[in-house]
């Protein structure tokens, strides 16, 4: 594990399905060995299309896959290695446990039926090393089919790394589970890759997933990479108000910006409804550029009276709804000119609805990104949830 | 965002020859095989039917006096009235019970499952000569008629279109029992529930939404038995030409045994029949659609709750045990009775006193019996392993959408609209014009087997690998297992239950099928339902009816294999 272990490089990555809109555009990055990697994204964006290209289980038209000197996949040299020779470990949705073998025949599987030949003790003593590395000694001789959720993951994950892959692939591999569990089996998950020092692209739909195990997260919308960073970068300095919705900004808002402003710097920016607000800039912009303007429901402050206080934006509103969510309260603000914003706010008090409020949101957590092409709409969170 | 750079300089990727090559072949060889293997008879019968008799020219002669005659119409008018009346009956009969067993709290549900596997085994030959028996001159019914009024005649004429309708439309009321009761198994509870909670009384449920919701899965069955009776063929024979009542089926037959054979006529008649049944399958097809979009699957943990039929369902029970009495225990006393009785005599205690086992003695006397039964098991077991290993692949590759794998599906559905006589006819002329010797042997027989069962193999395989989760291949090449490795290591493994189902489906319908052999037997190869059918026709019904108890008996253990085999796979499928 000393020595670095081979780059992964993919290159104009372009997988077009015809008369269908899903699929990928273009998609690059660069991979460390040993990096846990995970594409990001709203289901249709491409992030799984692009997991079963570096697999093989899809042929792309165009670009390139590369794994240290080798090509998995190159369109101008002609080259494609097919699947069962790219030695990958994959873990599938749907875990892909065959039910008429048992644990250990799921694990010993790719070891019996790959190119190398292994003698009985050398898959005995590798199948036993990776069933233990899950925690599932004493399973072996189990039928898959007996096993709970969580176990089967765990076979899938054995099988995945016995053969000791170059790459691991990770589709989705917790939304099976239920809550509790998943939150268990991300810390492991994440444990047994930085043990096992395996470089890992992992895709799911769930941002705090994402910002959890990875590395590095590359967000993906309509078919290319968004944006791409570590989980801190992506969390506070969005790229787009597509990435700062996605990371759970619920009020992302169109406007304008009134005077140039440098990178990092202040400035103000004018919203669709006429209203203005000083902005920090994540990116320099020029005057009469458009800008997302997001705000995380948990950076506004709700007072009974302004307190004028510097270095914050001071809107007053009428508290349109409210409810209660335990640990937190949310409410949708209404502040005029046609303009409302949500906010979490913790709950010791609650404000009834109706109540006058004075809304006061930092200059620092006011954040001016890039537009979409497509405005993004508070609804957009909805979708997302159910996607 | 930025166009996608095709034509640029970048160049798209596009496999090379050889492995292009190699990724088509194998669904190309495949769709080669299954037309070589459904094709020939269509073409067959194309040319026959529009060559003159000497073969020298092409002419629609045979055509032409097919359509003058009128005894045509009133043939195709018998067929269709019989055909609808038996459909009805067989629906209303077997849907009632189907609805019953699944969706009702009734007792004896197990007794409606014992008659439909017993009498899935028993061929018709055996139950139409029972029936015959039953409601004959001689049987109990018009025995029993006269002596209670005195009077000397006949309380129900068996030889007439009512009495086809009757035996035909008993015959498929287990079939329709089966394949109802899948679709009453899978539908939801939920919706009836609903229905119950706003206020809905049990028939109000039944008939606003049960009935609706199931509607139209009834009405592709219905077409199914339609056309399943449009191509019958033992009802028609047995009953229908002693009484001269005339229907295709057996006009086809007879111009097949007239001698001369008149070959071209019964081409064109063929061809007829096959446009028919080609026109409703393309209804049964569209209405199946609907019927998959009307199914109510709800995968996991999922138990239909049955309705409370409180004092009604005594009243059901009573139905189920008529069912039970029509379909399995009246026919089945009377062959036993029939095989007892030294001839033919009405059932009272002087024929119980002369009971003989003489049929049974001279059954086993004949080395010849024993012959035809394993001629039979051969055939029937040989096609039904072609079909299915053949399926099982063909599926594989249109199931999993390989390159080149589009015809696939349609090519195995081709023998659908070949009633079994008319494949029978098509066969004789390919057996005449082959280069070797086939014509009368086994081997045409089960040739013709194949084609026919192919749809049936592509049904249960296709169900099979559909329930298959994609990914649990993808992960067996991603484990770096080739294409036949996961055939043969993860695909067969998993759909054996689907296949060994399959393979049961067509060994019991084909060890059973007389339409196809009947033209096809030779004087040595016979299957053991055309030499019934000889037995029968040449008087010999004792005979008939001990072979038929033995036959019954032995195929009634591998329809209860189909059952079990079944039921575990639906078992399993609901388990996951």
């Amino acid at each position: 594990m000393n020595t670095p272990g081979p780059t992964l490089k993919v290159e104009g990555l372009s997988k077009i399905y015809a008369g269908s809109t899903g699929g990928v555009k273009t998609v690059d990055f660069t991979l460390k060995s040993g990096t846990f990697f995970t594409l990001l994204g709203p289901s249709g964006c491409g992030k799984t299309t692009t997991l079963r290209c570096i697999a093989g289980l899809e042929t792309p038209n165009l670009g390139a896959i590369r794994l240290g000197d080798t090509s998995f996949f190159d369109a101008q040299a002609g080259a494609n290695i097919p699947l069962n020779r790219r030695n990958i470990g994959m873990v599938f949705q749907s875990y892909a446990i065959w039910p008429h073998l048992t644990v250990f025949e799921n694990v010993a599987f790719p070891l019996r039926v790959g190119k190398e030949r292994y003698s009985r003790a050398q898959i005995k003593e590798m199948v036993e090393r990776a069933v233990a590395s899950v925690d599932l000694t004493g399973f072996e001789s189990r039928s898959a089919t007996q096993l709970s959720g969580g176990q089967q993951q765990r076979v899938a994950l054995a099988r995945a790394i016995v053969k000791k892959p170059s790459l691991l692939l990770l589709d989705e591999p917790l939304s099976n589970l239920d809550a509790l569990l998943r939150d268990e089996m991300r810390a492991e998950l994440k444990s047994l890759q930085a043990r096992l020092g395996v470089t890992t692209i992992y895709v799911t739909h769930d941002q705090s997933e994402a910002l959890e195990m990875s590395d590095l997260v590359a967000v993906m919308n309509g078919g290319v990479i968004v944006q791409m960073g570590t989980p801190q970068e992506i969390y506070f300095r969005p790229a787009t108000g597509f990435v700062a919705t996605f990371m759970g900004s619920a009020n992302v808002l169109a406007g304008t910006v009134d005077t140039q402003a440098p990178d990092g710097s202040l400035g103000t920016v004018t919203l669709a409804g006429g209203r203005r607000l000083t902005c920090r800039f994540t990116r320099s912009a020029a005057a009469g550029d458009a800008v997302a303007v997001s705000i995380r429901p948990e950076d506004i402050r709700l007072l009974p009276a302004a307190s004028g206080s510097g270095g914050a934006n001071q809107l007053s509103g009428t508290v349109a709804s409210a409810s209660f969510l335990g640990h937190l309260a949310r409410y949708t603000i209404d502040v005029g000119s046609g303009l409302t914003l949500h906010a979490s706010i913790a709950s010791q008090t609650m404000l009834q609805p109706g109540a006058q409020v004075a809304v006061e949101i930092p200059f620092d957590s006011t954040l001016a990104l890039a537009a979409d092409d497509a405005p993004p709409q508070g609804r957009r969170r909805n979708s997302q949830a159910a996607a | 965002m930025t166009a996608l750079p095709l034509g640029d300089q970048a160049i798209a990727y596009r496999r090379p020859l050889g492995e292009r090559l190699a990724a088509s072949l194998p669904a190309i060889i495949v769709s080669i095989v299954i037309g070589l293997i459904v094709l020939p008879p269509v073409a067959v019968l194309i040319r026959t039917s529009l060559l003159s008799d000497d073969g020298a020219q092409w002419t629609l002669a045979h055509y032409a006096t097919l359509f003058s005659d009128p005894r045509l119409y009133v043939s195709a008018w018998n067929s269709v009235t019989f055909s609808a009346l038996a459909m009805l009956l067989s629906l209303l009969n077997g849907g009632i019970v189907a609805w019953l067993v699944e969706r009702t709290n009734v007792p004896f549900k197990p007794l409606a499952y014992l008659s439909a596997i017993i009498s899935l085994g028993t061929p018709y030959i055996i139950y139409v000569s029972a029936w015959l028996y039953i409601l004959g001159r001689a049987g109990p019914l018009n025995a029993s008629y006269r002596a209670l009024t005195g009077e000397t005649g006949l309380l129900f004429n068996v030889y007439s279109i009512p009495g086809m309708v009757l035996i035909e439309g008993v015959l498929w009321s287990p079939l329709v029992f089966l394949l109802l009761s899948a679709t009453f198994r899978r539908s939801n509870a939920d919706m009836e529930e609903a229905a119950r909670m706003s206020g809905a009384s049990v028939f109000a449920t039944v008939t606003r939404i049960s009935l609706r919701l199931a509607m139209p899965a009834i009405a592709g069955l219905g077409i199914f038995v339609f056309i399943r009776n449009l191509e019958a063929f033992d009802v028609p024979v047995l009953i229908g030409t002693p009484s001269k009542i005339s229907l295709l089926t057996t006009d086809i037959y007879q111009s097949m045994t007239q001698v001369p054979p008149q070959l071209g006529h019964a081409s064109a008649f063929s061809m007829l029949m096959m446009v028919i049944v080609a026109v409703l399958l393309h209804f049964y097809g569209r209405i199946s659609k609907k019927a998959e979009r009307y199914a109510s699957i709800t995968g996991k943990g999922f138990r239909p709750r049955p309705f409370d039929l409180g004092k009604g369902r005594w009243l059901g029970a009573a139905l189920i045990v008529l069912n039970a009495l029509l379909v399995l225990v009246l026919p089945l006393l009377a062959i036993l009775y029939n095989s007892l009785t030294p001839f033919v005599r009405a059932m009272n205690l002087a024929g119980l006193s002369n009971l003989t086992l003489d049929h049974y003695r001279a059954v086993f006397a004949q080395a010849h019996y024993v012959e035809l039964a394993l001629n039979t098991v051969i055939v029937a077991a040989s096609a039904a392993t072609v079909a299915v290993a053949l399926t099982a692949i063909a599926a594989w590759m249109s199931v999993r959408r390989w390159p080149y794998s589009g015809l696939i599906d349609q090519l195995t559905s081709v023998p659908l609209v070949f009633p079994g006589i008319v494949l029978g006819v098509a066969m004789i002329e390919m057996a005449l014009n082959a280069p070797i010797p086939v014509y009368g042997t086994l081997w045409v027989i089960g040739m013709a087997f194949v084609i026919r069962y192919l749809p049936y193999g592509m049904r249960y395989s296709h169900a099979g690998i559909i329930q298959v989760h994609r990914e649990l291949e993808d992960a067996a090449g991603i484990s770096g297992a080739t294409r036949p490795t996961i055939l043969r290591r993860v695909l067969l493994p998993l759909i054996s239950p689907s296949l060994i189902a399959g393979w049961l489906f067509i060994f019991l319908i084909g060890a059973k099928e007389l339409s196809i052999a009947v033209l096809l037997a030779g004087y040595n190869a016979k299957t053991i339902s055309v030499a019934m059918f000889d037995q029968w026709t040449n008087g010999a019904g004792g005979e008939v009816s001990a072979m038929g108890v033995i036959w019954t008996c032995v195929m009634t253990i591998f329809s209860s294999a189909l059952y079990w085999v079944t039921r575990q796979r639906t078992d399993m499928a609901s388990a996951k």
